[in-house]
């Protein structure tokens, strides 16, 4: 029997549509990941590190989230503040950056998310994240204890 | 009421289409690829040997390797070269390897290029630990930066 137009209770299949026997492949799905980067361990001033996150093994992967967090509650005004930019490089080209984020002030513990200038990401792509500090601060917190977590989304290749 | 026994659906199969937003798909059902990427040396810094860089530790009914692959942000000179190999080990077994000669970098390899490894051995079991061991040879200049990517899939362990 062949269905040509078939719809699907519930608005398409869901969890109780699958079976509890099956594994559905890897190859069929696109996967989200994330990973966590420390650029300055707790206490520790920001100071300007810089990282490797991760390197896409897909057909093709979209950026979901660049998110920052910090331990302290930091300061920061129009001459003191901190950049970080996620750089994007593929193949012997130089890095792009595709988004910087300022933190002024920012919350202990609460996430700060970058807007992203490009999403769209291809095999072989490196991620990569730098820190400047512009000004000394001075009376002001500088941020501390740092956090970046990049979350993306792959769609598999084989090999 | 009568049973479907051979039921064939358009497009080949079910795709995405078809799957409810909110289907909330069970992580049990699904096999899951994965990536993990560990910056060895970042890229000011003279790629060195290193004995073990533990990259995993699997969790899944079943397993397997999908790639590993090296990348160098500055190239070395004359004949030094960067060999990079995957490794397993599992309950207290010796590291063996899985890559046979491994990633072998040199003068002419591109930078910011993924450089595979050939995998011989791609099946993996619950427990196993990955590592990936550097090491250096030749005169010249060594390159600078590894960034070395493991991608793998896992069947959930319920």
């Amino acid at each position: 029997m062949v269905l040509c137009d078939m719809e699907f209770p519930n608005h398409g299949i869901i969890d109780s549509d699958v079976s509890t026997n099956t594994t559905i492949a890897a190859g069929k799905i696109h996967h989200q990941q994330s990973v966590t980067a420390e650029l300055a361990a707790p206490g520790d001033n920001i100071g300007e590190p810089s990282r490797y996150l991760c390197q896409i093994h897909g057909r093709s992967a979209n950026l979901i989230s660049f998110d920052l967090t910090l331990t302290n509650t930091a300061e920061g005004d129009a001459t003191n503040y901190v950049d970080v930019t996620l750089y994007r490089g593929n193949f012997g080209t130089d890095f792009e950056s595709i988004g910087t984020m300022r933190v002024t002030d920012q919350t202990q513990r609460t996430t700060a998310t970058m807007t992203l200038n490009q999403t769209r990401l291809n095999d072989g792509d490196v991620l990569y994240v730098g820190v400047t500090v512009t000004g000394t601060f001075g009376s002001l917190t500088i941020p501390t204890g740092v956090a970046v977590t990049l979350t993306w989304t792959e769609e598999p290749r084989s090999g | 009421m009568g049973t479907i026994v051979d039921l064939e659906f358009p497009n080949g199969g079910i795709v995405d289409a078809d799957v409810s937003a909110n289907a909330d798909i069970s992580g049990t059902k699904i096999t899951r690829q994965q990536g993990h990427t560990v910056e060895v040396f970042d890229s000011s810094t003279s790629v060195a040997a290193v004995a073990s860089v533990l990259l995993h530790q699997v969790y899944g009914a079943t397993a397997k390797v999908i790639a590993f692959e090296a990348s160098i942000f500055t190239v070395g000179t004359s004949d030094h070269t960067v060999t990079v190999k995957l490794q397993k080990a599992n309950a207290g077994s010796d590291f063996s390897e899985l890559s046979g000669d491994g990633i072998v970098i040199t003068s002419t390899t591109s930078i910011r290029t993924p450089q595979p490894a050939s995998i011989e051995t791609t099946a993996l079991s619950d427990g196993d630990i990955l590592r990936a061991v550097v090491t250096v040879a030749g005169s010249g200049t060594a390159p600078k930066g590894l960034l070395l990517t493991l991608t793998y899939q896992e069947a959930p362990t319920s």
